[in-house]
């Protein structure tokens, strides 16, 4: 203990300080929910918001090209492609990795390796406004990978993956990095381009591709050709349920001036796993059936208001202490909680635009439904849910459509017979 | 497939988990672990910070780590431990403040609230005058309820240097309760 003579009173200082009431009315567990939830789902809105914009916009990208050998334009439709870049005039005579002193009419050799790239000074174009104040840009001074504003820095910017093409089309191989600027929950992934002067400065071409459009996270890069190639996903971050994601390969390519798309989808299709499902119950009016119990019907519709079929609607049903379901549907689990019985249930396939009525006969004793607050009943309707009572990595559900999270919960009274 | 991000998602912030040997009981739901646990964590995270909103939002953001991994955490010898750290790292960044306000702030209940009470107001305001580590010890040792080993244990210190961090902050915590600039209850 540590010694307190000269401060006899603050033992009953911190008893009084900790006996006292609540110091605030708490948000509950379900606002803390609902914000886990709106995480794992805003990157994804976001993206899909910004598809169509990325749809118009890329032909016109495209018809800027300005050098003979235009790969392919990039596919106006979301369907997955395989990229066509044009490498067939490529020059064959590539710099071998032992020349260490270019003549003045070889062009430099822009193979940089991840650990030269992770161990330098690089020119790093701004991040997104909201990552500003936390990843460095311009002269930025690597080490062992990685580089940061200040060694106590919330995110850090990481050399992940680095391949290398003839970008420029100058003979010499040039090098691509995947680079991101993370931290706990956020962050933002890109391919940055880099070569080298002749004076062996290492020079950044430019941004290949960022978190633009209906990008959300870039898994990978590989070289094809005078492309690289770049694997994007349409959702990322924490709580995003395994198998959720899409990816595609898409290409990019040296304009002369800038990166441009040059194969592979331009889009991502909608989510296959996003479909807005909702839930709606009224009131349950029981009758007596005996001396002591009686009986009613929670009549739960659920909807799903498309666009994707729902696979699996997962249902979940809580019932005070003593309130039980006495023909439940086939596939269900009934588990105890502190203030009742839950009931989870896996419902048949609902196709987009259609209804499903569930009736639950339900059987309580009169004198459990009497009290001064009459007792409620509580649904809520999911899907592409594994298994796992509160979820993880693995058992969450899909992520609704934004904003139409609230009709997905629904809850009643249990009224005793009159 | 789950995404990899090599910083969204990592648990560096986290404290190192205690697992619990399997009994068999109930697993409580993380909504009655939410109940029994807030306003105890609240108050501690009051004396942190000395600012009831930011305190709230604190609490309200760890829980919403904590949800998603309710499954690992509920076999945690100590869950609230990993909230109440969660939440302490939370109000030392600027940023995750912002964030955790922006993400929160809306489901505050602030008009059914009085706010603290005087002698709450008092000693918060006399802890935001302490050095970080004094008043962290303070907190977890007074308020939190934890032990000096435990407390050296969390803070990766010895327990003579918690011991000296406890002696300083009450001292200092004393001064401050008696300066009449902010002693402010007849407690």
């Amino acid at each position: 203990m540590p010694e307190n003579n000269n401060t006899p009173h603050l033992d009953n200082i911190f008893t009084a300080y900790t006996s006292g009431g609540p110091l605030a009315t708490p948000a509950g567990a379900a606002a803390a929910q609902h914000v886990a939830r709106r995480r794992r789902t805003t990157r994804i809105v976001a993206a899909g918001v910004l598809a169509i914009a990325v749809l118009a916009a890329t032909p016109a990208i495209a018809a800027t090209w300005t050098t003979p050998n235009p790969p392919a334009p990039p596919a106006d439709t979301p369907t997955p492609t395989t990229p066509t870049p044009s490498n067939s005039t490529t020059p064959t005579a590539t710099p071998s990795p032992s020349v260490t002193t270019p003549t003045a009419a070889a062009p430099p050799d822009g193979r940089i390796s991840k650990e030269q790239l992770g161990n330098t000074t690089l020119d790093l174009p701004e991040w997104p406004e909201y990552l500003k104040e936390h990843c460095p840009a311009g002269r930025v001074k690597f080490s062992d990978g990685t580089a940061q504003l200040a060694p106590e820095s919330e995110l850090r910017i990481t050399i992940s993956e680095v391949v290398h093409a003839d970008l420029d089309q100058d003979g010499a191989k040039e090098t691509a990095a995947l680079i991101n600027c993370s931290g706990i929950e956020l962050g933002e992934s890109r391919v940055l381009a880099f070569d080298r002067y002749a004076s062996d400065t290492i020079v950044t071409m430019g941004l290949v591709t960022g978190h633009t459009g209906d990008i959300a996270w870039i898994r990978g890069i590989r070289a094809k050709g005078t492309a690289v190639e770049v694997e994007v996903l349409d959702a990322a971050g924490e709580g995003v349920v395994a198998g959720f994601a899409q990816s595609q390969w898409r290409a990019y390519s040296w304009s002369g001036k800038g990166f441009v798309q040059s194969g592979g989808p331009s889009a991502f299709p909608p989510n296959p796993r996003v479909t807005d499902l909702s839930i709606s119950g009224g009131d349950v009016q029981f009758v007596p059936d005996g001396a002591d119990t009686a009986t009613g019907t929670l009549r739960l519709t659920i909807s799903n208001q498309g666009p994707q079929r729902a696979t699996d609607p997962y249902l979940r049903v809580d019932l005070p202490a003593k309130v039980t379901i006495t023909s439940l549907p086939a596939k269900c689990e009934t588990s105890k909680t502190p203030s009742g019985t839950r009931y989870r249930c896996w419902l048949p396939a609902l196709a987009a635009g259609a209804d499903s009525v569930v009736n639950l006969p339900l059987s309580a004793p009169q004198s459990v439904l009497g009290g001064a607050q009459p007792s409620q009943w509580y649904a809520t309707i999911v899907w592409g849910f594994t298994g796992t009572e509160t979820g993880d990595g693995e058992g969450w559900p899909y992520p609704e459509p934004d904003g139409a999270e609230g009709d997905n919960s629904a809850k009643g009274n249990l009224l005793p017979a009159p | 497939m789950t995404v990899s991000m090599p910083g969204p998602g990592d648990t560096r912030e986290e404290p190192p988990p205690t697992v619990a040997e399997d009994t068999g009981s109930v697993v409580d739901s993380f909504e009655e672990f939410y109940a029994a646990t807030f306003q105890p964590l609240l108050l501690q995270l009051y004396a942190y910070t000395a600012d009831i909103d930011h305190a709230h939002d604190a609490v309200q953001e760890a829980f919403s780590r904590a949800w998603p991994r309710w499954n690992k955490l509920v076999h945690y010898d100590h869950p609230a431990a990993w909230i109440r750290t969660v939440a302490m790292n939370v109000t030392r960044s600027r940023w995750r403040r912002l964030r955790a306000a922006r993400a929160h702030a809306r489901f505050r209940h602030d008009d059914t609230t009085e706010g603290p009470s005087p002698d709450r107001v008092a000693l918060a305001h006399a802890l935001a005058t302490l050095p970080e580590k004094q008043r962290r010890a303070i907190v977890l040792f007074h308020i939190a309820d934890l032990s000096i080993t435990e407390i050296a244990t969390q803070e990766a210190t010895t327990t003579g240097t918690v011991k000296s961090w406890l002696h300083r902050g009450r001292a200092a915590l004393a001064t401050a309760l008696s300066d009449p600039g902010t002693e402010e209850t007849n407690a």
